[in-house]
């Protein structure tokens, strides 16, 4: 086992060597994304489009958005809360739980810098 | 009057249930600096809850757990029973887009352990394991026993107190079996208490203290090696 010096980690430091060691996708790669998303949108998004207002049309009026729109808009709310409660902005890999949730750092220093991007970014 | 120091493990009582299934019972173990205990058993025996029992991955149904005096369940003395315990588990856990040195260079940062010398440490323990041509791989490009060295590699660039493997000889072919051999018997010297699981009993004969034979998640037998090794051979159990 390796001996030397021991110091106090770093968490804000780490977090920052492995963002920068992550390799970030390359440009074909984030192009393909962009082809497959805008692909995916135009064919779907006219479908559903098409479909969807049709449908709502018979469906939604502005006597029924009055009604029962703020018992939607806070159901949706509700489900946004408690996905946000099961599947949270921090994210763990499994080799995250070997290197950095089995290392001596502090799991509220670990889980703060992600939290609190998503509540800035959103992401 | 000298206090004398925590042993690097001790667990009571330990155990974990599944809803009505008890995974493991009741199991009870001291390591003393330098020791090294087997768990041996057959599939679905307990082994592996035990070893992330140990670790600090899995809480406890009940029974506690001390590595160097401190429960990993309970921050923050659970940072440093982290600090303790050197965790090499039955598949290995890397990133994808990291290489074999920069994992070694992440368990070294979040370990503290960054004396200016890092670099030749941990290119002298990649050369020892066969991985110094391979140290710029990423996983990917590896194969299984060769994961499998990195990822004990990590394990051993930090300095810990008590080692635990889980199925370490898994993927790896004979000379690098006679390598971890050579590192476990290596870090026993160094006074590193060695906990590890393993179906293959050659493989823990004369590196093994102890043993702890696990049969559907309570202890079968337990017992000084050579002992336990010749009961459990005599039973009809396998030796490689």
């Amino acid at each position: 086992m390796a001996g030397g010096s021991v110091a106090r980690p770093d968490v804000l430091a780490i977090q920052r060597w492995l963002a920068a060691a992550h390799r970030s996708p390359s440009l074909r790669q984030r192009l393909y994304t962009v082809y497959a998303a805008v692909l995916v949108l135009a064919i779907g998004g006219a479908v559903v489009y098409g479909t969807a207002s049709r449908a709502l049309a018979q469906v939604v009026s502005a006597a029924a958005v009055a009604r029962w729109g703020p018992s939607v808009a806070l159901l949706a709310l509700l489900g946004a809360a408690y996905w946000g409660t099961v599947q949270g902005p921090v994210v763990f890999s499994t080799a995250d739980l070997a290197h950095l949730l089995g290392a001596p750092l502090s799991r509220a220093a670990l889980v703060a810098r992600p939290l609190r991007r998503a509540f800035l970014l959103g992401f | 009057m000298s206090r004398s120091a925590p042993a690097p493990l001790v667990t009571e009582g330990l155990g974990r249930s599944y809803g009505r299934l008890a995974a493991l019972e009741e199991l009870s173990l001291t390591l003393e600096p330098g020791e090294c205990v087997a768990l041996i058993g057959a599939n679905g025996s307990g082994k592996s809850t035990a070893v992330r029992l140990i670790a600090g991955l899995l809480t406890p149904s009940r029974g506690t757990v001390r590595i160097c005096g401190c429960d990993p369940y309970r921050e923050p003395e659970a940072e440093a029973a982290r600090a303790a315990v050197a965790v090499v588990p039955d598949a290995p856990l890397l990133y994808e887009d990291l290489s074999v040195h920069q994992h070694l260079e992440l368990v070294a940062m979040a370990h503290g352990v960054d004396d200016g010398a890092i670099d030749g440490r941990i290119e002298g323990l990649l050369d020892r394991l066969g991985l110094g041509a391979r140290a710029r791989y990423l996983p990917r490009e590896l194969s299984r026993g060769m994961r499998q060295k990195t990822q004990l590699a990590c394990a051993l660039i930090r300095p810990a107190a008590l080692l635990v493997l889980d199925e370490p000889v898994v993927g790896l072919d004979p000379p690098s079996q006679a390598l971890l051999r050579d590192l476990l018997l290596a870090a026993k010297r160094d006074g590193v208490a060695v906990l590890m699981t393993t179906h293959q009993l050659r493989f823990v004969d004369g590196v093994a203290d102890r043993g702890v034979v696990l049969e559907e998640g309570r202890v079968a037998d337990s017992g000084p090696w050579p002992e336990l090794y010749a009961r459990s051979v005599a039973k009809g159990w396998q030796s490689y």
